[in-house]
């Protein structure tokens, strides 16, 4: 393609980058920032990984370091979800949401130096959230779980990288928006704004208590689904077409996706809550039912002619079409149970029992993070410059990941089943009930034993790549991958 | 879709909707609460004494939520909160009005505690169950929390305030288990607990009286609250 033919094409505004950079550009000036969010969100993994081990530890085992005040489950279980979700999944997510929008827009990063400031600046409030958290306690706000001060500064690196992303949209020298674009835009935007009202009405004194629990509703299921479950949308819906080397299907068929997962993901997240009035449940019910729909749409659009694996002769694309496939897989099956969860029957056995917390893992540990981890496996070569040192120890994260989450998920789905059974007989003592449930919590605990191991050796690999990476670069010139 | 404009629009569009359908109206609606008045002029929901609701503080801190949810559900068929003691009827946010912050919880790995001030009224067992829960349900799975209290030397009769443990619970000899501030607080929160008491908008459910043997059953109770 010519550069005149690209300027007419791409109809660039004033001042922006004519010419498209090429893919190794764009990634050259990725490295930096996007390896050091990766970086930093899988310490935060292996952290939060390990927090919630001795969560689960103590559910059933509650004298494991018991007695200590830094230490209660309460506090342990809030550090884990603040590690996991804030240190692990929003810089993932970050990450990942600046190298596929450098990538669809074909814009290279002008000043890498300042996401690397932002990281810093993340970092440092997840660090002080869950030392915050040990040391005071939780906020009491489910996703909100950090002293709800270190906001503005999780707010200060949040501003930049989100102005990053959005910059390179708005500078971006192909034309076209992509599907992945869109919800890329949509999570960012969400987040931003979801985060700053709910932190703002939460904290604030002179807003009256019972105003508030609606409110951290409100703000925990656009975090969980339209920030990081829209973040592994882009990334599903740019790896099917690109690995399959085929467009998507139909692109009203993603417009319909688009908008229905908008549209009816904000409405989400009141299900099986009692103090509310009965229309937030209902209105969410019916968000669970309509967004059934996206789940079908998003199936169409990916699984008919544009998905046909090919055999690859890199690791790597293996990983990345084992993991996309794992991961649409747990949005449909998430999406279906979220809606069954709430039908009359199903919320009435199930309601707070360990299924909620089992659908929750589901959409962490089983949508997103196999989402992310893909995303991972396909650009950190590319950023690098370098192949995966080790791909024994990527096949190995994998299967120890997927084992870990099968464990924790059947733990999880299945002693819910077992624990509202129970909890609705109630001739049998409470004590009796919780001490049903061992065995699931057991399996969980289980679980989150193999998943660890997975993650230590994915930042040990992570690791290995980036000194080999930093090695070659010191030494000589870096190879292109493909 | 290749309009940024139109895209920008239609997400914030969709957003503002979104926030103007749960937060401000959760705004409109839970912040325009007030307490009902009956005409012998008792008020509902009770205020909190000063002392439960600094307890209220040490319940979060210590995370209690994580595992202990405030919210009895309307009878029906298929759960069991009102026989379990729970409540007597569906919990609303009227039920928090005095609250600085309200704990609804959303799973159960110990029981609901919306009513717990009324299914188990007794101070020494709530301090005796934080301090170990086994002294008072020796199957329980709840963590213990020593370091809300205070193990000291005796001095004369010792403190009125110390626990009563026996066994292998009991304080070393020539010492006593005190409970600290946070103990105290956080038990007198926990004994505010109640929830027994009729609301407009949840009245207490229908009783429903069998014929038992041929006998008929007394006059059904009256439900609902004040007119």
């Amino acid at each position: 393609m010519t550069s005149a033919t690209q300027d007419k094409e791409t109809a660039v505004p004033a001042g922006q980058h004519k010419v498209q950079p090429e893919s190794h550009e764009i990634d050259a000036s990725a490295r930096w920032p996007v390896a050091a969010l990766l970086l930093h969100g899988s310490f935060w993994l292996v952290v939060g990984s390990l927090l919630a081990l001795v969560a689960s530890i103590k559910t059933h085992g509650p004298g494991f370091l018991g007695g200590v005040s830094f230490l209660t489950y309460g506090k342990v279980s809030a550090a884990a979800n603040a590690a996991l979700y804030y240190g692990f999944a929003c810089q993932f997510a970050l990450g990942i949401g600046l190298w596929l929008a450098a990538r669809l827009s074909r814009c290279v990063f002008i000043f890498p130096g300042g996401s690397i400031v932002a990281t810093l600046f993340w970092n440092a409030g997840v660090l002080l959230g869950v030392v915050g958290i040990l040391a005071q306690g939780p906020s009491g706000y489910e996703r909100l779980e950090m002293p709800l001060k270190v906001v503005p500064i999780l707010l200060s690196g949040l501003v930049i990288l989100g102005a990053s992303l959005v910059g390179k949209m708005f500078f971006r020298t192909e034309k076209t928006l992509y599907p992945s674009s869109w919800f890329l835009f949509a999570a960012i935007f969400t987040f931003a704004w979801s985060l700053v009202a709910a932190s703002l009405v939460v904290s604030n004194p002179a807003i009256r208590a019972v105003v508030k629990p609606a409110v951290a509703l409100w703000y925990a299921n656009s975090f969980q689904t339209l920030w990081l479950g829209g973040m592994a949308l882009a990334v599903i819906l740019y790896f099917v077409p690109k690995l399959s080397q085929q467009p998507l299907v139909n692109s009203g068929l993603a417009v319909f996706a688009f908008w229905t997962y908008l549209i009816f993901g904000t409405a989400g997240g009141f299900q099986n809550v009692a103090g509310l009035p009965n229309w937030f449940g209902q209105t969410s019910h019916v968000a669970a039912l309509l967004m059934l729909a996206t789940a079908v749409a998003a199936f169409l659009l990916i699984w008919s002619k544009s998905w046909s694996p090919k055999k690859s002769k890199e690791p790597e694309d293996e990983w990345v079409r084992k993991l996309v496939a794992l991961s649409f897989y747990a949005f449909v099956a998430g999406a279906a149970l979220n809606f069954l969860h709430g039908t009359r029957g199903w919320s009435a056995l199930l309601s707070f029992s360990l299924f909620g917390q089992g659908l929750a893992q589901l959409h962490l540990l089983g949508f997103v993070t196999l989402a992310f981890m893909a995303a991972a496996y396909h650009l950190l070569p590319r950023i690098s410059g370098e192949t995966w040192p080790k791909p024994a120890l990527g096949n190995l994260h994998i299967t120890l990941s997927l084992v870990g989450i099968a464990l924790i998920l059947v733990g999880g789905l299945f002693g819910g089943w077992v624990h509202g059974q129970h909890m609705a007989t109630p001739q049998m003592p409470f004590v009796e009930v919780a001490r049903k449930i061992v065995p699931f919590i057991g399996l969980g605990t289980l679980g989150l034993l193999v998943f660890l191991a997975g993650q230590v050796l994915f930042l040990a690999h992570l690791t290995l790549l980036l000194y080999k990476s930093c090695a070659s670069c010191c030494c000589a010139g870096r190879k292109e991958v493909a | 879709m290749n309009s940024l404009i139109l895209l920008f629009a239609g997400v914030f569009a969709t957003i503002c909707i979104s926030f103007a359908g749960f937060v401000t109206k959760s705004y409109k609606d839970f912040g325009s609460l007030t307490v009902e008045q009956n005409d012998d002029g008792s008020k509902f929901p009770p205020a909190r004494a000063g002392v439960a609701i600094r307890g209220q503080d040490v319940y979060r801190a210590q995370g209690c939520a994580a595992c202990h949810t405030m919210q009895a559900r309307d009878r029906n068929d298929q759960v069991a909160d009102f026989q379990r003691g729970f409540g007597k009827r569906q919990t609303v946010m009227r039920d928090f009005l005095y609250d600085q912050q309200v704990f609804l919880g959303n799973v159960r790995i110990g029981p609901d505690l919306a009513n717990v001030g009324v299914r188990q009224a007794d101070r020494s067992w709530h301090l005796n169950h934080l301090y170990n829960p086994k002294t008072t349900v020796p199957k329980s799975l709840m963590p213990k929390y020593p370091f809300l209290f205070e193990q000291r030397r005796v001095k004369g009769a010792g403190s009125p305030e110390a626990l009563k443990l026996s066994g292998e619970f009991a304080a070393p000899s020539g010492y006593e288990i005190v409970p600290t501030r946070e103990a105290e607080e956080l038990v007198a929160y926990l004994l505010s607990l109640k929830a027994e008491y009729r609301l407009f908008e949840a009245p207490f459910p229908i009783e429903k009286k069998v014929e038992v043997n041929g006998v008929q059953p007394d006059s059904a109770a009256t439900v609902g609250a004040k007119p």
